[in-house]
């Protein structure tokens, strides 16, 4: 036998009775987790994006202080010609640079209190709905499926419309057609781990139902939400733009999709009114969806086989 | 002698993918002859299987392979992809574990098996149908007309392995290698799969290489072993001589870990030999055995009959279907009921009605004259409190984002223990009880391994302080050696606490040694119960248990 040369780590992590030297390349948590997460190539530049996004929407008003929708010069400047209107102006001399900066702060509120009311909200009812079984699950299962029956944008459109355009009114609708995905996924992830051996050792112990609920199985499920939750986010921004789009979003605040939408008769003629939010819109969510895609491989990593 | 038909030398196989890096095999060199059985033994990540894959390179991409693997005077290390296609199935059958995943769900069996003469043979679909169904009748299926058009789910395990079979010996190939082919199947079955194979070998004229961890099973139909750890050869000897001239000490430790039905070694007498490698940091391995004796505590005096766990005429019902039919017995304190019985005889069911996991239809399950079935809510925690359970597989019964720490002692504020000193002192004492470290209290279970995490799930059952231990195939994922430890640590314990267990196993040499007494289940009844089984079983089904068990 030729000596090897091994680290003394991976020594002592020789475990199983006939091993030889194996090193789980995968699925080791240790708290430099995050740092390796960022070393993939597609996490690393959804991170960076949404790093951008983020950091558009705070120094946007110290950046362009003073309400976007407010008629600061020309119509129509081109882009990258004038520097007092970087981004050129739309139709009616609405500086675009504010709009952007001001929407990327609309696109993220509403994006994230959607998921955070439909996290909230699917993960308790689906959870107590799979945990509890019996009468309760077949009720919450019918509930799901009525909203799951009910085109969703719809149902927005019409809640916007019969409603008071705010923020607010924007949120709550569409927290309320986007729960019920969260709220059936958590369900099967609770029945699915329920007859687990852990949660039945919990059991045995006398653990109570919440306890159990709440302490053993939804800690396991979190990957799974989290990769959700960065879904819910990119189409919860895309759903507002198109709101916006069509005149149903707040009339007060600018935003990509409402940007999009009064731009939309020049598109012909004057294309960057629409492009450039149009721009952020895609690269946003793009990201959003990179991001899921990269969490899921990495919080999951045995489920791409 | 005989030229080899097959010579593996210095093979050298490294894992470079994501989920694993490292040396599997690390300079193995064996050989077959022509009609020979040749076992590859040992216990989980020694590289047997890794060497079994590697013959029919059907290994992942980002694997290295050295060293030659000599077929024929071919080396099928180097050999082009096209040049194996002609090998596999032609040359070299394989079978694997599991018969359920080899087999498409969606095509009828008999149409698989054609496929593959169809593939080869070039010949017509009339005709592979009636090779198909001689190749079912050689594998001694009956009935061969129907099964011929059944799919998979419609055959039992036994039947499908036996198609599994068929395939591999579809053309009729001078190799057959077996990897685990019995591991998945009920104990009866296994002894008819490997006649099966034997005679096939005998019959064709086949080579047969088996990978097995089972050290009696491989005694008994191979004609030479290979032992195997950390991917080198231990022990290369005649399989008749395992249990008798071991060199190495680590199968002279596998071998005193072993359990035979025949050996008639008693956990309240003996102690299993352990065997314990450790890594030294220049790489090299040290082997160590240890012959433990039981504690001097003297062995616990059964308590008069009315005392214990009584268990009457449970029922448990499923749906429809009735998974425990009217069983009933009883534990008294200090002794240890082993319940053996084949996949879906009920014999968990059981367990599980007894802590309260199902409800049981009827039926009463009594601590000590008190009933329980009576109790819910609180009541009845208060008295599980008394009964605890440990479950198969320490991998899923530990959640795996707890530390240790937080999995005890979550149990004892379930329990109402609110003082945090009394709950550390609990803690550590039950890591204590069970041979861990105090500092595996602040780690999580993946940084242990398999054996470790069943003590940890030990240590769980027993921080509560309960009568009754409800095993349910405790040791039945673990390797030999560890489960020598786990049920050396189980039989100390009882002795030192005073436990009574009840033992669910499918494996009668092992609740031969551990168990007092013994019932055998079949479809959710007792079929029979008494020590008596092991030297006269009364009934046909424990005689054919027995029989395939030996």
């Amino acid at each position: 036998m030729t000596p090897l040369e091994i680290d003394p780590n991976i020594a002592r992590r020789y475990r199983e009775p006939g091993a030889g030297v194996f090193d789980p390349a995968l699925g080791s948590r240790n708290r430099w987790g995050g740092i390796r997460f960022l070393k993939t190539p597609s996490a690393a530049l959804a991170t960076a994006i949404l790093a951008f996004v983020i950091l558009t929407a705070i120094v946007g008003p110290i950046l362009r202080p003073g309400d976007p929708l407010r008629i600061t010069g020309e119509p129509l400047i081109q882009p990258f010609v004038d520097w007092a209107h970087p981004l050129g102006t739309d139709v009616l001399g609405r500086d675009l640079f504010s709009g952007v900066l001001f929407g990327a702060r609309v696109s993220l509120l509403v994006g994230l209190s959607v998921a955070f009311i439909s996290l909230v909200v699917g993960v308790l009812i689906g959870a107590i709905a799979g945990y509890a079984g019996g009468w309760i699950d077949w009720v919450v299962t019918r509930g799901i499926e009525i909203f799951q029956t009910i085109p969703g944008f719809v149902l927005l459109v019409v809640l916007v419309s019969v409603l008071e355009p705010s923020a607010t009114t924007v949120i709550i609708g569409l927290a309320l057609i986007s729960w019920d995905a969260v709220a059936r996924l958590t369900r099967a992830e609770v029945i699915n781990h329920r007859s687990r051996e852990y949660v039945l050792a919990a059991e045995t112990s006398g653990v109570s139902g919440p306890r159990i609920l709440f302490g053993e199985i939804l800690p396991n499920i979190a990957p799974t939400l989290i990769v959700t939750a960065s879904i819910i986010v990119a189409s919860a921004i895309l759903a507002e733009s198109a709101l916006s789009f069509l005149g149903l979003g707040d009339p007060n605040a600018a935003s990509w999709g409402s940007m999009i939408g009064s731009g939309r008769e020049q598109i012909r003629s004057y294309w960057f009114p629409t492009v450039i939010p149009g721009a952020f819109i895609v690269v946003t969510v793009f990201a959003l969806n990179v991001l899921g895609d990269a969490l899921n491989d990495f919080l999951n990593p045995r489920s791409n086989g | 002698m005989t030229e080899p038909l097959l010579t593996v030398s210095d093979l050298r196989i490294s894992y470079r993918n994501a989920l694993r890096t490292g040396i599997a095999v690390d300079g193995l060199s064996f050989s077959i002859a022509p009609g020979e059985s040749l076992a590859l033994v040992g216990e989980s990540g020694c590289g047997k299987s890794t060497t079994a894959l590697s013959i029919l390179r059907l290994l992942p991409g980002e694997t290295e392979i050295e060293g030659s693997i000599l077929f024929e005077g071919k080396n099928l290390a180097t050999a082009s992809e096209s040049e194996m296609e002609k090998i596999r199935g032609n040359d070299i059958g394989i079978v694997f574990q599991e018969p359920q995943t080899t087999l498409n769900p969606v095509y009828r069996v008999g149409w698989q098996i054609g496929e593959v003469l169809r593939r080869h043979l070039k010949i017509s679909a009339r005709e592979a149908r009636e090779r198909t169904l001689e190749l079912l009748r050689i594998v001694a299926l009956p009935d061969v007309e129907r099964i011929i058009d059944a799919f998979p789910h419609e055959l039992s395990g036994g039947q499908r392995q036996r198609i599994v079979i068929a395939m591999a010996i579809a053309l009729k190939p001078k190799l057959l290698v077996a990897d685990e082919p019995t591991t998945a199947l009920d104990v009866s079955i296994r002894r008819q799969i490997l006649e099966l194979i034997d005679r096939l070998r005998r019959e064709l004229n086949m080579a047969v290489l088996l990978i097995s961890h089972d050290l009696p099973l491989v005694s008994q139909w191979t004609d030479r072993a290979v032992v195997i750890h950390h991917g080198q050869v231990m022990d290369t000897l005649a399989s008749r001589d395992l249990f008798r001239n071991a060199k190495h000490t680590y199968t002279q430790g596998l071998i005193g870990a072993s359990l035979r039905l025949d050996d008639d070694r008693s956990c309240n007498q003996h102690r299993l030999a352990e065997v314990s490698v450790t890594r030294q940091s220049d790489g090299s391995f040290n082997y160590e055995l240890r012959r433990p004796n039981p504690p001097a505590t003297p062995l616990p005096v059964a308590e008069p009959r009315q005392h214990g766990l009584a268990v009457n005429d449970l029922v448990v019902r499923y749906d429809r279907r009735t998974a425990v039919d009217g069983v009933s017995f009883n534990i008294p304190k200090g002794r240890t009921l082993g319940i053996v019985g084949e996949s879906g005889s009920g014999k968990s069911t059981v367990a599980r009605a007894i802590i309260g996991l199902v409800r049981p239809e009827s039926g009463a399950v009594s601590l000590d004259g008190v009933r329980l079935t009576r109790f819910s809510g609180t009541a009845l925690r208060s008295h599980r409190k008394r009964i605890q359970m440990i479950f198969q597989d320490p991998f899923a019964s530990l959640n795996p984002r707890h530390t240790v720490q937080r999995i005890l002692d979550g149990v004892l504020v379930a329990n109402g223990i609110s003082d945090r000193l009394e709950r550390q002192g609990r803690i550590a004492s039950s890591l204590d009880h069970v041979g861990l470290p105090q500092t595996a209290a602040g780690r999580h279970p993946h940084e242990f391994s398999g054996g470790q995490r069943q003590r940890i799930a030990i240590a769980r059952a027993l921080i509560l302080r309960p009568e009754f231990v409800l095993c349910d195939e405790p040791t039945s994922a673990l390797d030999v050696s560890v489960q020598a430890q786990i049920l050396n640590l189980l039989a100390d314990l009882k002795q030192e606490l005073g436990l009574s267990y009840l033992f669910i196993s499918h494996d009668l040499a092992v609740v031969r040694f551990i168990a007092d007494d013994v019932i055998v289940m079949r479809n959710g009844r007792i079929v029979e119960q008494g020590s008596s089984i092991w030297t006269a079983p009364s009934t046909e089904y424990a005689r054919a248990l027995l029989a395939a068990a030996a």
